[in-house]
């Protein structure tokens, strides 16, 4: 919080003050406030010893790994499990999947959780938004190898899904063997499962508009749905635009998890993306260089897309993570 | 204002206290040196085969086991149990990487390199002379079986494994085809044995309402377990597997999903498909969906393990007192003969085994012990239990006795996990009347075994060893191939890919260097003809 206000100060009088009176600042600051910089050392060392320290095993991204060599014992190889994994038959496929999902993910998943969020805030039924938030809330506690399961057994030429479309007149099928479908399954399960968590933010940043706004709008005659789009919606956009930002931070990660509980061979198509490749080429056959590099590679892919998208959304409206 | 600050700093204290407690964990190092204790007991550190689990709540380990109690009581050894989970590499390389390795490792099959790396890193040691000086058991066996050294030995001739093995090769004939002779009698049919009588068979399972339910539509002929086992095993008619294999005609390594045959496979495999002779959801059924269907009557055939063959009958014969399962002989097909894909069938001793860690000191008590397990006595132990506690001996030959059999709690298959491990391996000779009492349960199981045991074995690889930077370049290769085979064997069954277009699919693989994959096959299978 003190770092906070201190940079925030610095920032805001950051033209006019000098170098070594910010310093004198930040020495006052430091002994005013010695106790909770001592806490906060406790959050650094986490991070020092739990994110930073190991971060020299990514050097195993260039050597040829092997666990009975270690670390620093195993030879180098440079550059060879990156361009092994560029010049991989299903590069390009893996690629395109993994983007696409997370292209429709922003598209349908990312908007879900703000439009329930908008819709509880319209409820005035306190005891029936309760129930309807809990109801929302429930299957995030539930394990992805339980939903998957269900997902499988609904997907069955008998299970539920097929007895839903055959009153429409859909023939049977297995919903999973059909590559077509493998998104549209993937992103729905996922909206069902988080669209109640997903919106505890939003509705803690609706909570936060303060009321006399939506007062002057009704003196200015605007209606309900007026009022969410001129008061509501501006009210919170900082929150959508930094869960926004973090989202293109993680435009390359599928979890993989859910991904191999739900493919198979006749799906790879369109359901095989990086991650479930890594699993099966790194973790099953213990190449652990392999999927070391290419994992590097997503993260600095998604480091620069963070970083990009964190830069436009400062130029263009002032929100941004830092 | 000074009781003020005395509170703040004791809470910061106390914030400080709790963060580097949590931080230090407790880290189980393993036991690595085989120290002797005071009362002559020596120590030995293993590294077991598989995690222990049991269905009886009393045992907790292996040491609870009366074998494993038994052999540590007569070779004075006591044996710090290790589990580990063998399906999981990542525990096995943990290990390694802690650099500090138990006196005893058992070698999961699947780690990269297998026996031959760890020797080669210096993880685990060569034992030849040892076992010339500490292990008379294990050298007799050798001797007088040459086909096990040979399996035994790596390419330049070390010995470094304590493996489980097969003497009687008919324990390895587990796993085949079967189908519902009761159907079969119901359309008056016999048992198919070529390709053509079992398009017949699968045909009138499809045709008439063999459950009776009054639906003749919801029979599926030809079932599928997971893994898409029943449809790849046909492939043995003509001659070819969908993996590595011995070319039948030329007696070279080949891999069979690259052979031009495997067009006509794929065609027979399309036709059945296309009439609604194979399970629609073949390629997603697990085993739990499947087993609801098999146990709703309505499938008629499928491959898997003889374990079904018991399973199934204890399930349904109440509901359905005909029910009868059967094991088929693999089909005959263009090939012109019945050929087995049951690659352990060629398995005398499998990849993975007990090698002895470099760091173990008391050589002579680790190899004794191992000797020991290996040898007449101890594996009948593992097998058998204790004389007079779970088994009795009539007639020269061994039974299990009522303790196993008739236990009041529990069905003899666990019970038997009280004395010993019949059915799975660890370091012993195997004993085929012992995995019998229990996976040969009704006479159909024995007549399974016995027809898959006589199929034809030639195409079966026996298992093979790859140097380091070759098992690299496999897995490199078969990645890919094996991905992109399965694909497209799927899509050309289920016609979502023309089999015109089987040239360049073909093509294909060869750009993914199938080829030179199959050379280091074949120099992998010279290399162990020639040991």
């Amino acid at each position: 919080m003190t770092e906070m206000n201190l940079s925030v100060k610095a920032r805001r009088i950051g033209r006019t003050i000098s170098l070594p009176a910010y310093l004198a600042m930040l020495r006052k600051d430091f002994k005013k406030n010695k106790y909770l910089y001592f806490l906060g050392l406790f959050g650094v060392a986490y991070y020092l010893i739990f994110s930073y320290t190991p971060m020299y095993g990514v050097i195993i991204a260039f050597k040829d790994y092997s666990p009975v060599k270690g670390i620093m014992g195993s030879s180098w190889v440079g550059l060879h499990h990156f361009t092994e994994f560029f010049q991989s038959f299903y590069f390009w496929r893996l690629l395109r999947n993994t983007l696409l999902i997370n292209i429709y993910e922003l598209l349908f998943a990312f908007p879900a959780p703000i439009i329930l969020a908008l819709l509880l805030n319209e409820l005035k039924h306190a005891n029936f938004k309760r129930v309807v938030q809990t109801v929302t809330y429930l299957p995030h506690f539930v394990s992805i190898v339980v939903i998957c399961g269900m997902i499988v057994d609904f997907s069955r030429k008998s299970g539920l899904f097929n007895m839903i479309l055959g009153w429409f007149g859909v023939e049977a099928q297995n919903l999973l063997l059909d590559p077509s479908l493998f998104r549209t399954i993937f992103i729905g399960s996922g909206i069902w499962q988080g669209v109640g968590w997903g919106s505890i933010i939003y509705l803690a940043a609706l909570s936060g508009i303060d009321t006399q706004l939506y007062d002057a709008a009704t003196v200015d005659g605007a209606n309900r749905w007026k009022q969410v789009l001129h008061v509501t919606l501006p009210g919170i956009m900082p929150t959508i635009i930094i869960l926004l930002i973090l989202r293109i931070g993680g435009m390359m990660d599928v979890g993989f998890e859910k991904v191999i509980l739900l493919y198979n061979s006749q799906t790879y198509e369109t359901a095989d993306v990086i991650s479930s490749f890594v699993y099966r080429r790194g973790l099953l056959e213990a190449n652990y260089s392999y999927s070391t590099a290419v994992n590097l590679f997503n993260s600095i892919v998604n480091f620069m897309l963070l970083i990009l998208a964190n830069r436009i959304s400062r130029k263009v409206n002032d929100t941004s993570l830092w | 204002m000074r009781i003020k600050k005395y509170v703040k700093l004791s809470l910061a204290g106390l914030l400080a206290v709790s963060v580097i407690a949590g931080c230090s964990n407790s880290s189980g190092q393993p036991e690595s040196s085989a120290e002797t204790t005071g009362t002559d007991t020596k120590k030995v550190s293993f590294l077991w085969n598989g995690k222990f689990s049991s269905k009886i709540p009393e045992l907790k380990g292996y040491g609870d086991v009366e074998a494993y109690k038994e052999i540590q009581k007569r070779t004075n050894v006591q044996i710090d149990f290790q589990d580990n989970d063998t399906g999981n590499l990542s525990q096995f390389n943990i290990m390694l990487a802690s650099g500090t390795y138990p006196d005893i490792i058992y070698v999961p099959g699947g780690y990269p390199g297998g026996v031959a790396k760890l020797v080669e890193d210096g993880v685990a040691i060569r034992l030849n002379e040892l076992i010339d000086q500490y292990a008379p058991n294990y050298k007799k066996l050798l001797e007088e079986h040459p086909e096990i050294k040979k399996q035994v030995m790596l390419d330049d001739g070390t010995i470094a494994k304590f493996p489980q093995i097969n003497l009687d090769l008919r324990r390895n004939a587990w796993s085949g085809t079967m189908i519902r002779q009761d159907w079969l009698d119901q359309v008056g049919l016999k048992m198919p044995t070529t390709i053509d009588e079992w398009y017949t068979a699968l045909k009138a399972f499809k045709d008439n309402d063999m459950n009776g339910n009054g639906n003749k539509d919801d029979e599926i002929p030809l079932g599928d377990q997971n893994g898409m086992g029943s449809i790849t095993s046909f492939s043995t008619a003509y001659g070819l597997l969908t993996t590595f294999q011995i070319h039948p005609e030329t007696g070279k390594v080949t891999y069979g999903p690259y052979d031009p045959v495997f067009k006509d496979y794929l065609a027979t495999m399309r036709k059945w498909y296309d009439e609604g002779l194979i399970d629609s959801e073949f390629a997603a059924t697990d085993k739990k969906g499947f087993e609801a269907k098999f146990s709703n009557n309505i499938v008629g055939a499928y491959g898997g393990t003889i374990t079904g063959i018991n399973t199934y009958k204890n399930q349904l014969k109440s509901t359905i007192p005909e029910f009868k399962l059967v094991g088929v002989a693999p089909p005959v097909g263009p090939a012109g003969k019945s050929y087995s894909a049951a690659g352990q069938l060629a398995q005398y001793v499998p990849l993975e085994g007990a090698v002895v860690s470099s760091q173990a000191k008391d050589l002579e008590t680790v190899i004794k012990l191992l000797d020991y397990m290996i040898g007449p006595e101890g594996s009948d132990l593992q097998n058998w239990g204790v004389e007079g506690k779970s088994y009795v001996v009539e007639n020269g030959k061994k039974k299990f006795s009522d303790a196993v059999m008739n236990d009041p709690t529990y069905e003899a298959r666990v019970a038997v996990s009280r004395y010993a491990y019949p059915t799975s391996g660890m370091v012993k000779v195997m004993s085929y009347d012992a995995w019998a009492s229990f996976e040969l349960q009704y006479p159909e199981a024995g007549e399974a075994n016995e027809r898959w045991f006589n199929a034809d074995k030639t195409l079966l690889l026996p298992p093979l060893l790859f140097k380091g930077e070759e098992s690299q370049e496999i897995s490199k290769i078969m990645s890919e191939a094996d991905t992109y085979m399965k694909e497209m064997l799927l899509k050309f069954i289920m016609g979502n890919e023309p089999l015109d277009n089987f040239g360049t699919y073909t093509e294909t693989l060869k750009k993914m260097n199938i080829e030179r994959a199959i050379e280091i096959y074949q120099a992998a299978y010279d290399r162990y003809q020639n040991r």
